[in-house]
């Protein structure tokens, strides 16, 4: 199933995110704030933003099992209890490589900088944008695709 | 102006035995037994409260060669509680510790720490002495209470300040800092004297005083309150003024001449090595590294310092050897004939090391006449000496074998013997030799009855080596040694042009500046151009220091 990507990640969200922190830790943190950093927190990247990723490569990944590529990529969804080592971040970029190399891009669509796939820098919020972005573009190419085969399904069938 | 020393339970550490379950698999709870732990930056996303988005810092990986300390399994909830609060249980194996509290340091990097914590002291028959709660409020923090002779301390995090996080550990001390400002401190009563042999024929212990008002300070020993157990022989100070580290001292007495006041003196670390024993040996082509190591060992100071050759700083050593014999004796007196042996300079000053080097590398500064406090430069000759006079010895495995011992030993159990000549071939009858060296053997009695050991004896023959001035005039005045058997003829010559060539540095000159420097540093005063070989620094007012150097006259 695909989830709806976060591509709007910004330096004030970021800065909403220190700020929430510093309340936690000076216990003034309102019941409403503790629910807002609880939830999705767009300045922050956690395992809830690995594994809305994961799953989001899985489902395009699925897809194009089906369409007759052969690359499987393995995804695993985490748990709060688990730590993120290098190399999962490397892997993690690797499978996110995978699907951008299978499949054609807009021009538009972002890079993926070359630190993060050597695993030798965090990702910033900018870079998290990229990577959803990236994917929120395959989809719509694979998508296209798919319906384009059924077109083609149409015409083979000859109904003239 | 301040001084700052620890007020640190020395010996709580490497007594304690820490335990705590549920940890991460590359969690090590020995950590809590190193003086500190490389927390290197590492940030980690699956953690809630670890995101660390805008920041560049290395990803988390598992790597033997960095530690972690300690991280929990358990993940703090929703509400930053633990539902099985991790528990960090420690026990003292020989002595009880006492300290004015447990300093804990958790994770600096995105400064997350626990925030509800429960520690309970207890004594060695396990009987509570006493239960404190906690709120603690930086990654760094001092849970204050002040417990004498605890044998076992249990401490409960039972929240953390961020919902979904793991308790992380990074440091334990049994204690903590304490500032002492000008006001604490009587006036004129804060002292360090360094001193320096240029080539070890003595070691100095350079040593630190000071008197401190009780009642202005952390602890009143008139009414035995306060933080007074915590400071205690050995105790560790670190010197610093005006972040200018001065050295680090080890207490080692505490006197009091009326209701107010309380005198510290302290010694560097060669004080606390001074009576350590050292076994020595006979050595051939034995890497002064390696000896070095084994005067860390036997002085037990590993425990203190980290790194290599701990509490040492060997300065391009790696090819010097030593040859001879050493016998039994104490660390200090073993590290000097060591030294002097190979005209290696022993310099304690500034450093919490012992930095061992050659002479020639000390670098030349100069100091000029405005550093100087007016009419305080003196300049004098020195003792004259025409000629030097310095035994040098070989050594060989001879035949001559001596009955070591002979007793009846009523008890089964370990022992051992030490012997004044060295011995290179024990034979052993009614016990079993467990290991020797030259001049100690260790035996076991496994049968109650007669012990006999015999010894083969090296040879030792002696020459006496002297350096004369060829044009002197008057009768010979000569410089002799102490005996020393790691001199030998392959050594002699290189030191017997060293002491000619120092004892040829005729003058000294003595100064109050207004700023210390440093002992090694070579200057000009008075004409002197020589070296600083002694300095008392008054660190409270002004730090005027009074100097000696000895050298030659100017002749630039």
């Amino acid at each position: 199933m695909w989830i709806e990507p976060i591509t709007n990640r910004s330096y004030k969200d970021v800065l909403r995110a220190n700020e929430l922190e510093y309340k936690w830790k000076n216990h003034t943190i309102t019941d409403d704030e503790k629910t807002e950093w609880l939830s999705n927190l767009l300045g922050r990247y956690t395992t809830n933003d690995i594994n809305r990723v994961n799953q989001n490569i899985n489902y395009l990944s699925t897809l194009l099992l089906e369409l007759g590529y052969s690359q499987k990529v393995n995804v695993k969804i985490w748990e709060n209890t688990e730590y993120f080592l290098k190399n999962d971040l490397i892997n993690f970029i690797a499978n996110i490589d995978i699907i951008r190399s299978t499949l054609p891009s807009f021009y538009t669509t972002p890079n993926i900088c070359d630190d993060l796939r050597q695993g030798n820098s965090l990702l910033d919020y900018t870079d998290a944008n990229d990577i959803e972005n990236m994917l929120e573009d395959k989809k719509e190419i694979v998508e296209n695709m798919i319906k384009s085969f059924i077109y083609s399904d149409e015409i083979y069938m000859g109904e003239f | 102006m301040e001084l700052r020393w620890g007020q640190i339970d020395v010996n709580a550490k490497s007594n304690s035995v820490p335990q705590m379950s549920n940890i991460t698999s590359f969690s090590d709870v020995d950590v809590l037994k190193d003086s500190s732990v490389d927390t290197v930056n590492h940030a980690n996303y699956c953690e809630f409260g670890q995101s660390l988005f805008g920041n560049e810092q290395p990803i988390f990986e598992v790597s033997d060669e960095i530690k972690y300390g300690i991280w929990s399994n358990e993940i703090s909830d929703e509400n930053c509680s633990f539902q099985n609060p991790p528990i960090l249980d420690i026990s003292f194996e020989n002595l009880p510790a006492t300290s004015k509290g447990i300093y804990l340091e958790f994770w600096e990097q995105t400064n997350l720490y626990p925030y509800e914590v429960n520690i309970k002291w207890y004594d060695d028959d396990n009987v509570l002495l006493s239960e404190k709660d906690f709120q603690c409020d930086n990654w760094s923090f001092l849970f204050e209470n002040v417990v004498n002779e605890y044998s076992r301390v249990v401490i409960t995090f039972n929240s953390m300040i961020l919902p979904l996080s793991r308790l992380k550990i990074t440091k334990i001390i049994y204690g903590d800092e304490v500032t002492l400002t000008k006001k604490d401190i009587v006036k004129d009563s804060a002292f360090i004297l360094e001193e320096l042999d240029l080539y070890s024929e003595t070691v100095s212990i350079n040593t630190f005083e000071c008197e401190i008002f009780s009642n202005n300070s952390s602890f009143d020993f008139v009414t035995n309150k306060g933080n007074l157990n915590t400071l205690q022989a050995n105790q560790l100070l670190e010197i610093t003024v005006e972040d200018e580290n001065y050295g680090t001292f080890f207490v080692k007495t505490l006197s009091s001449e009326n209701s107010r006041t309380l005198k510290i003196k302290a010694t560097d670390i060669l004080g606390v090595i001074s009576n350590s024993f050292f076994k020595g040996d006979v050595y051939e082509d034995y890497p002064f590294t390696q000896f070095i190591d084994d005067i860390v060992y036997s002085s037990n100071i590993e425990l203190l310092f980290d790194g290599e050759h701990n509490g040492f700083e060997l300065v391009d050593l790696e090819d010097y050897t030593l040859n001879g014999w050493l016998p039994s004796t104490t660390c200090r007196e073993a590290l000097r004939q060591a030294c002097f042996s190979l005209g290696l300079c022993i310099d304690c000053s500034r450093s919490y090391k012992i930095t061992i080097r050659k002479f020639e590398t000390f670098e030349k500064t100069y100091i000029t006449d405005s550093s100087i406090i007016k009419n305080t430069k003196k300049q004098s000759m020195r003792e004259k000496y025409t000629s030097i006079h310095l035994y040098s010895y070989n050594i060989s495995k001879g035949i001559t074998e001596q009955t070591l011992l002979e007793e009846v030993y009523y008890d089964v159990g370990t022992y051992s013997i030490g012997t004044d000549s060295p011995i290179w071939q024990y034979s052993i009858v009614g016990a079993e030799i467990i290991s020797s060296n030259a001049n100690i053997v260790y035996f076991e009695v496994k049968t109650a009855g007669v012990v006999t050991i015999t010894g083969t004896l090296y040879d030792i023959t002696s020459t006496l080596n002297i350096k004369k001035d060829e044009y002197i005039y008057t009768s010979d005045i000569a410089k002799t040694f102490d005996v020393n058997r790691l001199i030998t003829s392959q050594n002699v010559e290189g030191l017997l042009e060293k002491w000619y060539e120092y004892y040829n540095y005729m003058y000294g000159s003595t100064a109050k500046i207004l700023k210390p420097l440093k002992l090694n540093d070579n200057i000009v005063l008075s004409n002197v151009n020589g070296v600083v070989c002694y300095q008392k620094i008054n660190l409270l007012y002004g730090k005027h220091s009074d100097i000696k150097i000895v050298g030659d006259k100017n002749v630039d």
